[in-house]
C-alpha cells in the first residue's frame, strides 16, 4: 500500500506540485488539499498517514512568516492535528511549512510544552531572501526517520526568514542533548560552518532542520523537493551528480511506514 | 474604537531589516546613523474589547521568541535609546496588502467577521547626532515616497510631552455616483479643451469622428430608446480614450508614414506593424508548425510538446516605475503574469524574467531624478522580487542595463511565460470561445479608483482622501489563490473564455471578450469596490489589479462559486454577454445589498440608468489612423566617425577595469534574491560554473516532470548601437537573443521571440523637434525585425511598445531638462530543446580541452565598451550577416547536440576579451590563447581584437578526443582554435606579434567582475 500523503497547498503555499512529484517518485499516493477542504470537512486529516507541509509565501508572509497559516491550523483544526501526531504519524515542514511548524508549537515539542513557540525562523542575518544551495551535515545520533543513512545532503535554501533562534539557552541545550537537531550548515568539506554563505542565515548551532522527540515530525529550510532530478544540481553540468538525492528524504517516509 | 499594537524586538535581538537600512543611508547618502531599529505598527479600527486586542497581540502580531508588544502605549518609550521618531504609513486608498492579511487573521483568531479597519505603519527609531533636515533627507531619500505614503517627524523631547500619531488612511468619498453626459456639439477649440480636461489624450481628429458618431441620427434613436441622446456619457467618452488610446491602439505603429529613407527616397509605409512585424511573424507561421496562435491574445502561444502549450508575453512598465519603482515593478510582475494566465483557455505559470534598464547606479552628474537610478533599481528589484517569489513563479533570467538616458524615465522589462494543455475538454487549448447568454463573472480583487488615468484631479482637490492614482502595489497573495482557483476551474471544464483586466479595465476586458459574442450588457453597481463613492464610469475603467473576467455558461456557475469559494477568491456575476451588437452597461444608483453569486431573475426589469450604449464596431474600429512623417539622417551626416585611439599600454589592468564596467560586471546580488528554482524545473541555472556565480548565456528549465523536453530563455538587448544606426542595434539584439539560446545547446529549430520597443516619442511639437529621425530610427528598426525574424526563421510571437520614453528632470540648478532614452528594443527568446540532459554551460571544464572562437572578428567597435571607455562613439556598428551565422549556429546546435563540445560562449558586450575571461574563472582554470589565431577580417590590432563587439562569435571549448569530430562538424564555418584550458589559474594572451600582453590571475579577474556592486 503507497502511503497516502497529504501535500497542503493553497493561500500563498507554492512548492505543493514538486513536493506531490517528489512524494510520487518516493512511492507513496500524494493528493493536494486545500485546508478549506479540512476545514469544511471535505476531506479528513486522518484519512492521511502523512502531512507535507510545502514551502511557498502562505498569506505572503505577512506579519510573520507562516504566523497567519499556523493561526488557522490552531484556530480551526487543532484537535485532528493532535490526533494525527498522537497516532504517530509523519509529518514534514519544508520552509514556509517549517516556518507554520514552529508558530504552531509542535516542533520542537520536547513532550511538556507541546503547542508552545519554543524556537522560531526569522529574518536571515543579511536581511534579504537569498536563493542558494547549500550543504547540510545530518546528526547520526538523531531519531529522525526522514533522514536515515543519509550523512550529508546538498540542497537549495530559498528564504528571507530562516535564521533559527531558541527562547533561551534551556531551549537550546535541551535541543542538543534530546539530538532533536537533524540538519545543520556545512562548508564543502562537511565541517560545520557558521560563516556565510555556509551558514546562509546566521541560525544558532548552524541549524537548518529539527525534529520532535519522536524523529517522526520534522522541519527543514532547505528544499528536498527542490532536487528531484540530477540537472536541479547547480553544477550538473561539469560534475557527477548521484540520481535522487533529495528524494531519499521522502523515500525514508514511505520505507518507514512500510516497516511500521 | 482605535487601537494601535506596536511591536518590536527584544533587547538583544538582531534587527537585520534596520541594520540593513542604516547601511544604506551611509552609503547612499552619506549620513552617520548611530542606530535604527523598525516598529511595526498596526492600528485596528473596530470595535473590539481591550482582551480582544491582547489576544491579538499575543497570537498573531508578536512574535513571542523575539518581539514584545505594547497596546496604545509608544513602544518607543520602550525602546529608550533614541532621537528620532518617524513614522510612515500609507496614503488613503494605497494597497496595504499586509493589513489585509492581518484582518483576514484577526477573523480567523476572534472567529467572526471584523466589522472595521486594519492599517500598517512603521515607526523608524534613529539615534546619532542629526539634524530634523538630515532626518527629513532619510525620511525622503531612503524610507518613504511621497507618491503613496506620508509621515510624521519627531524628536524625542516633544514626543515625550505628548503622544502625537499619525492619521489612519481612512478612505472616504463624500461624492454620490453620478453618470454625466458631455455636449459634444462645441467648437474644435472647445473639444479639444475636453479632451485635455478630462485627461482624454484623444486629438482634434479623433474627438470629432466620436461627435460625429453621437450626432448620427440613426444612433440618436437607437440611444433615446435607453435613455440617452445625442450627447455622450462621461463614460462613453472615457471607454473610448481608453480603447483609442496609442497604449491599446498602438497608433504610432498603425499610422500612415511619409518616409524619407536611406536613399533620400520618399516611400510610404502603412503600418509598421503590418508591414514588418505581423508580415513576418504570419510568413513564418504559414511556414512552422510549431507557431500556434500569434498577434492577437494576451499572449504568443507556441506548441512545447504533444500535451503541451507554451505563451508567452514580454510588457514594460516603465512610467510607474519611474514614479514608484517598487509598485510599479511588482504590478508590473503580477501582472504580466495575467497575460499567459488570460491566454486561450489560461495558463499555468512556469517562469519570469526581468529587464531593468535605468541610469547608472552609480551616477554623479548635473541631473537631479526625483529618485537616483541607485535607489530606483533597488526599487524595481524589490518589486520583482515580491512579485515573483510570492506568486511561486521562478524569475530565472534577466539582464540589466545602464545608461544615462534612462534617468528620464526607465525601461522596466517584465516577461512570464506558462502552459496551456493542448486540449481542454476536447478543444483546442488556444482558442477561447464566449456565446451570448454566458455571464460575464469578475474574480480576484475589489475594484478602486486605481489605476485611473489621471482621471480623479477633479477629487483631488477636495482633500488627501486619495492619493495619486494611478500608483498602485500589485498584490501577489491575492493574484496567487486566484491562479489556483482559476486552473482548477479550466481543468473542470467550467469556462470557456477568460482574460484578464489589464489597461482600460473592465472596458477592455469586457469589451475584448465580447467581440466574441457580438455584445455585451454589463451591470456596473454590482462590481464588488473597496469603497463606496465610485461613478459608475470609474468602476468601468479602473485598473485596480490581481482582476480576470470569465464568460461562464449559466450551468455551470455555481460549480465555479463553489470553487472559488474553496480557495477565497471573491467571485461575482456582473453581466452577461449577447449577441446585440452593443457595447451596453448599466447601472443602479441604490444598488441592492450586495448578493454574491447568480442575479436575480427579476435583475434586468430593475429600474436601473444606462451608462454606455455604443455599438461594438465603433468602439473597437472606430479610431483614426494617424499621419505621421520620417527621415532618416546617416550617422556620417550626424558627426560621428571612427576615432583614433591611443594603444591601450597595460593590457592586464585594462581588462580588469573592462569587466568592472556596469553593463559587464556581475550583478549576483539581483539573481540570488529572486527564486529561481521554485516549481523543481531549472535546468541550467542563470549563475553557473565550479563556485555557481557566472552568468550563463541562457538558462534551461524542464517545465514537465516526466519529459525531457525543455525550454531555454535568454534576452538580447544592445541600445547603444542606436546611437548609430537602429538598424543594426535591432539586427544584434535578435542576433545576440537566439546565439544565447545556441550556446545552451538549443537549435534554429524552434526559436520564438518577443520584441519590446521602448523608443522616445516619435510625434513632432516644439519639445521635440527631431521627431522624424527618431520615427525614421524605428523604421529601421522595424526593417531589421522583419529582414532578421525571417531570414533566421525565429517569429515575434508577441511583443508591446511604449512610445514615450521621454521626461523632464531638474539640474543642480533647477532648469528643466527634457530627457530621452536611447531607441532601446529588448528581445526576449524561448527556444525549445529536445532533451535537457545534452545541455551545456560556459565554463571551461577540463585542463587540455582546446579553446575555439567561431565566427568572424572584424573591425566594429561602434557603440563598443572600448569606444565608451574612451568617450567615443564610432561609426563601425556591428553588422549580422544571417547567412554565415546560420550556417554556424546549426554546426554548432549540432555538435553540441552529439556532446562534442565541453563549453559554448557567446562574445557579447566586451568582445573576446570578456568572453575569455569569463569562461576561465567560471571553470576555475587558466587560458593560454594566442590573439594571431583569432579569424579575422584583416585585423592586425591586439585592442580591436580583443574588445570588437562584432556578431555571431562563440568562444568555445572542446576536449582533445572530439577535436576531429568536431572540426568536421564546423567545417565551412569560420572558425579557429586559438588556444588550451590549462592546469593553472592564469589567463595568459599572446598578442598578435606573440608578445603576452595578458597574464593575470583568473580569481583577480572574477574579482575585478565582481566588486562594482560588492555592497549592494
Amino acid at each position: 500500500m503507497k502511503p497516502k500523503t497529504l501535500i497542503l497547498y493553497g493561500y500563498g503555499i507554492n512548492c505543493d506540485n514538486e513536493t506531490q512529484y517528489g512524494f510520487k517518485l518516493a512511492g507513496a499516493a500524494p493528493e493536494k488539499v486545500h485546508i478549506n477542504e479540512l476545514i469544511n470537512k471535505e476531506k479528513k486529516l486522518k484519512d492521511y498517514q502523512i502531512l507535507a507541509l510545502p514551502g511557498g509565501f502562505s498569506f505572503g508572509d505577512d506579519i510573520s512568516a507562516g504566523k497567519v497559516l499556523a493561526n488557522k491550523f490552531k484556530y480551526n483544526l487543532q484537535k485532528e492535528l493532535d490526533n494525527f501526531i498522537n497516532e504517530g504519524k509523519l509529518i514534514i515542514g519544508i520552509c514556509n511549512g517549517f516556518q507554520i511548524m514552529v508558530k504552531l508549537g509542535i516542533l520542537p515539542n520536547f513532550g511538556k510544552n507541546y503547542g508552545e513557540e519554543e524556537v522560531t525562523l526569522t529574518f536571515n542575518n543579511l536581511g534579504r531572501f537569498e536563493d542558494r544551495w547549500v550543504y547540510l551535515k545530518i546528526n547520526q545520533e538523531s531519531k529522525c526517520i526522514w533522514t536515515k543513512g543519509l550523512k550529508k545532503i546538498y540542497l537549495p535554501i530559498r528564504h528571507g526568514e530562516g535564521k533559527f533562534i531558541s527562547k533561551n539557552k534551556a531551549i537550546r541545550e535541551k535541543l542538543k542533548k534530546s539530538e532533536q537537531i537533524v540538519l545543520q550548515y556545512s562548508n564543502k568539506e562537511g565541517n560545520f560552518s557558521s560563516s556565510y554563505p555556509f551558514n546562509p542565515n546566521g541560525s544558532e548551532n548552524n541549524i537548518a532542520g529539527i525534529c520532535d522527540k519522536t524523529g517522526r515530525i520534522f522541519g527543514m529550510m532547505p528544499h528536498p523537493e527542490g532536487f528531484l532530478f540530477p540537472q536541479n544540481h547547480p553544477r550538473w553540468t561539469r560534475e557527477k551528480v548521484k540520481k535522487d538525492e533529495g528524494i531519499k528524504i521522502f523515500k525514508n517516509a514511505v520505507d518507514f511506514l512500510k516497516n511500521c | 474604537m482605535l487601537y494601535r499594537i506596536e511591536v518590536y524586538f527584544k533587547k538583544g535581538i538582531r534587527d537585520a531589516k534596520g541594520e540593513n537600512i542604516k547601511k544604506r543611508i551611509k552609503e547612499d547618502i552619506s549620513i552617520l546613523v548611530k542606530n535604527l531599529r523598525i516598529i511595526d505598527v498596526y492600528t485596528i479600527d473596530a470595535d473590539l474589547s481591550k482582551k480582544q486586542i491582547d489576544l491579538l497581540g499575543e497570537n498573531l502580531f508578536a512574535n513571542p521568541i523575539i518581539q514584545e508588544f505594547s497596546i496604545d502605549f509608544p513602544a518607543s518609550v520602550l525602546a529608550g535609546d533614541f532621537d528620532w521618531l518617524v513614522e510612515i504609513g500609507f496614503k488613503p486608498g494605497v494597497t496595504d496588502n499586509v493589513a489585509k492579511t492581518a484582518k483576514g487573521a484577526i477573523e480567523d483568531i476572534l472567529e467572526k467577521i471584523l466589522n472595521g479597519k486594519v492599517y500598517t505603519s512603521k515607526k523608524y527609531l534613529i539615534s546619532g547626532n542629526l539634524q530634523k533636515k538630515d532626518i527629513e533627507k532619510i525620511t525622503q531619500d531612503i524610507l518613504a515616497n511621497e507618491l503613496i505614503q506620508r509621515w510624521l517627524i519627531l524628536d524625542k523631547k516633544s514626543l515625550e510631552k505628548k503622544n502625537i500619531y499619525l492619521p489612519i488612511p481612512k478612505v472616504e468619498i463624500p461624492h454620490k455616483p453620478v453618470i454625466k453626459e458631455i455636449n459634444l456639439n462645441v467648437s474644435d477649440k472647445e473639444l479639444l479643451r475636453i479632451s485635455e480636461e478630462r485627461k482624454l489624450a484623444l486629438n482634434l481628429k479623433e474627438m470629432r469622428k466620436i461627435r460625429n458618431y453621437f450626432s448620427n441620427p440613426k444612433i440618436i434613436k437607437e440611444r433615446q430608446k435607453f435613455g440617452l441622446d445625442k450627447k455622450p456619457t462621461d463614460a462613453e467618452l472615457e471607454v473610448l480614450a481608453q480603447t483609442w488610446s496609442e497604449h491599446c491602439k498602438h497608433k504610432i505603429f498603425n499610422a500612415k508614414i511619409n518616409y524619407k529613407n536611406e536613399k533620400g527616397k520618399q516611400i510610404k509605409i502603412n503600418s509598421l506593424f503590418n508591414t514588418y512585424i505581423k508580415s513576418s511573424t504570419k510568413q513564418l507561421q504559414k511556414k512552422l508548425n510549431w507557431v500556434v496562435s500569434t498577434l492577437w491574445d494576451n499572449a504568443g502561444v507556441i506548441r512545447f510538446n504533444k500535451d503541451w502549450l507554451l505563451a508567452i508575453k514580454c510588457e514594460t512598465h516603465n512610467s510607474p516605475s519611474n514614479e514608484e519603482p517598487y509598485g510599479g515593478a511588482i504590478t508590473g510582475i503580477v501582472g504580466v503574469y495575467r497575460d499567459p494566465m488570460g491566454t486561450g483557455r489560461g495558463c499555468k505559470l512556469i517562469y519570469g524574467t526581468y529587464g531593468f534598464c535605468t541610469g547608472s547606479p552609480f551616477y554623479n552628474g548635473e541631473l537631479r531624478p526625483k529618485l537616483h537610478p541607485k535607489r530606483l533599481l533597488e526599487g524595481v528589484r524589490k518589486g520583482v522580487e515580491d512579485g515573483g517569489n510570492k506568486s511561486g513563479v521562478p524569475t530565472v533570467y534577466g539582464i540589466t542595463f545602464f545608461d544615462d538616458g534612462y534617468i528620464g524615465k526607465p525601461a522596466i522589462y517584465v516577461l512570464a511565460a506558462g502552459l496551456i494543455p493542448f486540449k481542454v475538454s476536447g478543444e483546442p487549448g488556444y482558442k477561447k470561445e464566449v456565446n451570448p447568454e454566458d455571464l460575464i463573472v469578475m474574480c480576484g480583487g475589489r475594484v478602486g479608483i486605481d489605476g485611473i488615468h489621471g482621471a480623479t484631479e477633479s477629487s483631488m482637490e477636495a482633500g488627501e482622501w486619495i492619493s495619486a492614482s494611478h500608483v498602485q502595489i500589485g498584490d501577489p497573495f491575492t493574484q496567487k489563490k486566484m491562479h489556483d482557483f482559476l486552473l482548477e476551474a479550466r481543468d473542470s471544464g467550467l469556462y470557456k473564455g477568460i482574460t484578464d483586466n489589464g489597461a482600460g479595465g473592465l472596458s477592455s476586458s469586457v469589451g475584448e471578450m465580447a467581440e466574441f459574442s457580438n455584445g455585451f450588457e454589463l451591470e456596473l453597481d454590482k462590481v464588488p469596490l473597496k469603497y463606496t463613492g465610485l461613478d459608475p464610469w470609474q468602476i468601468f475603467v479602473s485598473e485596480s489589479q490581481e482582476r480576470m473576467t470569465l464568460a461562464i455558461s449559466p450551468k455551470n456557475i455555481n460549480k465555479v462559486l463553489k470553487l472559488a469559494k474553496k480557495h477565497d477568491v471573491e467571485t461575482t456575476v456582473i453581466g452577461k454577454f449577447t449577441n446585440s451588437g452593443k457595447f451596453y452597461c448599466i447601472y443602479q444608483n441604490e444598488p441592492p445589498r450586495q448578493k454574491r453569486g447568480v442575479p436575480s431573475g427579476k435583475f434586468f426589469r430593475r429600474r436601473k440608468k444606462t451608462v454606455t450604449y455604443m455599438d461594438m464596431d465603433f468602439a473597437h474600429q472606430g479610431v483614426p489612423q494617424m499621419d505621421i512623417e520620417a527621415e532618416w539622417i546617416k550617422p556620417e551626416n550626424r558627426g560621428l566617425s571612427e576615432p583614433k585611439l591611443k594603444k591601450i599600454q597595460n593590457h592586464t589592468s585594462f581588462l580588469r577595469k573592462m569587466l568592472s564596467r556596469p553593463n559587464i560586471c556581475s550583478k549576483e546580488y539581483i539573481t540570488r534574491q529572486f527564486d529561481h528554482e521554485v516549481q523543481g524545473t531549472s535546468v541550467i541555472k542563470h549563475l553557473v560554473g565550479k563556485d555557481s556565480d557566472v552568468y550563463s548565456d541562457a538558462v534551461v528549465i524542464k517545465p514537465v516532470f516526466d519529459s525531457q523536453k525543455a525550454i531555454a530563455i535568454a534576452a538580447g538587448i544592445n541600445p547603444k548601437y542606436s546611437q548609430i544606426d537602429t538598424y543594426h542595434m535591432a539586427s544584434s539584439a535578435i542576433d545576440e537573443a537566439i546565439r544565447r539560446i545556441i550556446a545552451v545547446g538549443g537549435s534554429l529549430r524552434e526559436i520564438a521571440l518577443n520584441d519590446n520597443f521602448c523608443w522616445p516619442s516619435p510625434l513632432l511639437s516644439e519639445q521635440n523637434p527631431d521627431a522624424k529621425y527618431k520615427l525614421a530610427q524605428l523604421i529601421r528598426a522595424n526593417q531589421a525585425l522583419y529582414d532578421y525574424t525571417l531570414a533566421f526563421k525565429t517569429p515575434c510571437v508577441s511583443g508591446k511598445d511604449s512610445m514615450s520614453m521621454d521626461g523632464t528632470v531638474k539640474d543642480v540648478h533647477g532648469q528643466e531638462h527634457r530627457v530621452s532614452t536611447l531607441p532601446t528594443i529588448q528581445f526576449s527568446a524561448v527556444g525549445k530543446i529536445n532533451e535537457s540532459r545534452k545541455c551545456i554551460t560556459m565554463d571551461v571544464k577540463n585542463p587540455g580541452d582546446l579553446v575555439y572562437v567561431l565566427g568572424i572578428t572584424r573591425d566594429e567597435l561602434g557603440g563598443s565598451e572600448y569606444y565608451e571607455i574612451k568617450e567615443k562613439i564610432g561609426l563601425n556598428v556591428p553588422k549580422v550577416n544571417s547567412k554565415k551565422a546560420i550556417k554556424l549556429y546549426n554546426a554548432l546546435s549540432k555538435a553540441i547536440d552529439e556532446g562534442l563540445v565541453s563549453s559554448a560562449h557567446g562574445c557579447y558586450k566586451g568582445g573576446i576579451a570578456v568572453a575569455l575571461a569569463q569562461i576561465s574563472f567560471a571553470g576555475g582554470y587558466g587560458l593560454e590563447i594566442e590573439l594571431k589565431k583569432v579569424p579575422t577580417e584583416n585585423l592586425r590590432d591586439n585592442d580591436k581584437i580583443l574588445y570588437s563587439e562584432s556578431a555571431s562569435r562563440f568562444a568555445v571549448t572542446v576536449s582533445p578526443e572530439n577535436k576531429e569530430r568536431f572540426e568536421k562538424m564546423l567545417k565551412g564555418n569560420i572558425f579557429s582554435k586559438i588556444g588550451y584550458v590549462e592546469n593553472n589559474e592564469i589567463l595568459r594572451i599572446k598578442g598578435v606579434n606573440k608578445k603576452i600582453i595578458i597574464q593575470e590571475n583568473i580569481y583577480k579577474l572574477k574579482e575585478a567582475w565582481q566588486s562594482t556592486f560588492k555592497n549592494f
